[in-house]
């Protein structure tokens, strides 16, 4: 009985953070009609109908757009991530103290103040329009510095990299043989992580991008809902597409996922 | 000698390498238009009256931003308004339930995979919901009220100011206290049991356990979310954007009377919505900058101060 009433409230919560996610996805099932009347709380049988109507709307392409920029700007953050944290941990060097703060520094910085700038640049380079500001902004990230450092300093033994060094093992090839595959967990996570702000990320598209051909998930949901102002059964659909990807990385790895969700606020 | 000094020098050249990509892309795509931003923030540029009309104007729109901007401070008030509203809840809400949930065995991962859902949803999405679930004749929220008896006619929650303001919480709420209870749950992680268990020795009753030993321990946590959930919600963009967006909220940027105007929306509203000016806009984002330095450092003042 106890035991029931400590679990309680963590139950309640539980739902509250669940119901409105599940709403959506019971929502995408139903026609318009069905939500109406209210009664949505299990699965309907319009799920097809209604990601008929939102392809026909160009979702697909919305969706195949917010995939592979999110793809590639994953692949680039880890990649210059975990190259500039195998240089801060694992090479004694004069400036790497000095370079390590930059990091946390550049990190307190918030990205808005860089926007306008930003967007102009992009512009008189003709990049305006294109995927390409979206992927190249995660070029230089540095939260993925900071939780490639903090990985690395424990993860990786010093001495393995020496005796490959003793051996004749050049750097580059020291880094992708023998690192990559000690860091793989880390890489894992900040891929994840990063894939899931840039297919969130909003701003940026919306500033940047007004072809609508080019559009990403987020400005997609906003289309979406002025094209179809009455047929919430689609809307439904759009969103819940929307929150799959997410649903999915889950399914793959809510452990460390977690971990690195964390990693900014807590220690070890 | 030589041989060694060169062997030094290789050895030291290849660190640099390695950082070389990240600093490329930091300086091209992040310092750059930083500064560019500034210098952009010194100028009357207007992105429809073309560049070529742009004019250096000193600290001009800085002093105007300070002195003469009602909306300004209104945005950066709404904020802490917000904040104030919002923390506490989670704080206590978040450290509780994760404080039961530690101390379980079973349905740990379920329970903290569940509640984290919400602060990674698109939150484009979370805004399009929530704008359904509060709208004024179909929304299920005034639905369920009435239907209760509650109350006794639907609220118009996203049209009237204070009660947008409490919709907007609410959604605070609901997004981020699966973050700090899954923060929380990892730090009460790094807690040495030995601590803990010593004092239960020595005869403390959980309820001393937890005032004594594990919210002093985690305090550097609980400055950290609490400082973070100010930097962010300066920049509460895209939910508060897609909340009065559609057909209830009027189609304001900041939702009825601009009682949910956040700094990047008014950064975002005179950059490209309500006027293009980008020189003013840039001034709105380093005047965010400034505010977000100043809670900051007070914020990190005030724990040094609790530390002594």
């Amino acid at each position: 009985m106890k035991k029931i009433l400590k679990i309680l409230p963590l139950l309640i919560v539980t739902i509250i953070s669940v119901i409105p996610v599940y709403f959506v996805v019971m929502m995408s099932t139903h026609s318009t009609a069905e939500i109406f009347k209210g009664n949505i709380m299990i699965p309907g049988k319009h799920l097809l109908e209604n990601l008929k109507t939102i392809i026909e709307g160009g979702f697909g392409l919305y969706y195949w757009n917010s995939f592979y920029t999110s793809v590639l700007s994953a692949v680039l953050c880890v990649v210059v991530s975990s190259m500039a944290g195998f240089a801060l941990t694992k090479y004694n060097f004069k400036l790497r103290k000095k370079i390590t703060n930059l990091i946390l520094v550049i990190m307190m910085i918030p990205s808005q103040i860089s926007l306008i700038g930003y967007i102009v640049e992009m512009k008189n380079l003709g990049l305006s329009n294109t995927h390409l500001p979206l992927i190249i902004v995660w070029g230089a990230n540095a939260f993925g510095v900071f939780f490639m450092v903090q990985y690395m300093q424990k993860s990786v033994p010093n001495e393995v990299i020496e005796s490959a060094r003793i051996d004749g093992c050049g750097e580059f090839r020291i880094f992708f043989q023998i690192v990559i595959p000690f860091i793989k967990p880390a890489l894992g996570t900040l891929f994840m992580l990063v894939f899931l702000w840039s297919w969130n990320n909003y701003i940026l598209q919306l500033t940047l991008i007004n072809d609508r051909k080019l559009f990403t998930i987020p400005l997609g949901i906003q289309a979406l809902r002025n094209a179809y102002t009455q047929d919430w059964g689609a809307r439904g659909a759009g969103l819940a597409a929307s929150v799959l990807p997410m649903l999915l990385i889950f399914a793959a790895g809510s452990k460390t996922f977690i971990k690195g969700l964390t990693a900014g606020a807590v220690k070890g | 000698m030589g041989k060694k000094v060169n062997k030094k020098m290789k050895i030291n050249i290849w660190p640099y390498v390695f950082l070389a990509p990240f600093f490329i892309f930091y300086i091209a795509f992040n310092l750059y238009p930083t500064l560019f931003s500034f210098y952009i923030s010194l100028t009357n540029w207007d992105a429809l009256a073309g560049i070529s009309n742009k004019k250096f104007v000193g600290l001009s729109n800085y002093i105007n931003l300070f002195t003469n901007d009602k909306f300004f401070f209104k945005s950066i008030g709404n904020t802490l308004l917000f904040m104030v509203a919002y923390i506490p809840f989670v704080i206590i809400i978040g450290l509780v339930l994760a404080v039961v949930l530690f101390n379980m065995k079973k349905f740990r991962r379920t329970f903290q995979t569940l509640n984290v859902l919400p602060y990674i949803t698109t939150p484009v999405a979370i805004g399009v919901i929530f704008a359904f679930m509060f709208d004024w004749s179909t929304g299920i929220v005034n639905k369920t009220l009435v239907h209760f008896g509650i109350l006794q006619e639907g609220i118009n929650w996203l049209g009237v100011g204070n009660y947008a303001r409490i919709v907007v919480i609410i959604m605070l709420i609901w997004k981020s206290f699966g973050y700090y209870f899954v923060v929380y749950l990892a730090g009460l992680a790094t807690i040495p049991e030995e601590l803990s268990e010593a004092a239960a020795v020595d005869g403390a009753t959980p309820t001393q356990v937890f005032f004594y030993i594990t919210l002093p321990y985690l305090k550097p946590i609980t400055l950290f979310l609490i400082i973070t959930s100010i930097i962010s919600g300066l920049q509460l963009f895209d939910e508060p954007m897609l909340l009065f967006s559609g057909n209830s909220g009027g189609g304001i940027i900041g939702g009825p009377g601009r009682a949910c105007l956040t700094g990047a929306l008014y950064f975002f509203d005179k950059s490209f919505t309500s006027t293009s000016s980008y020189g003013y806009g840039a001034a709105i984002s380093y005047g965010i900058f400034i505010f977000i330095l100043l809670f900051s450092t007070v914020g990190f003042k005030l724990f040094k101060r609790g530390e002594e």
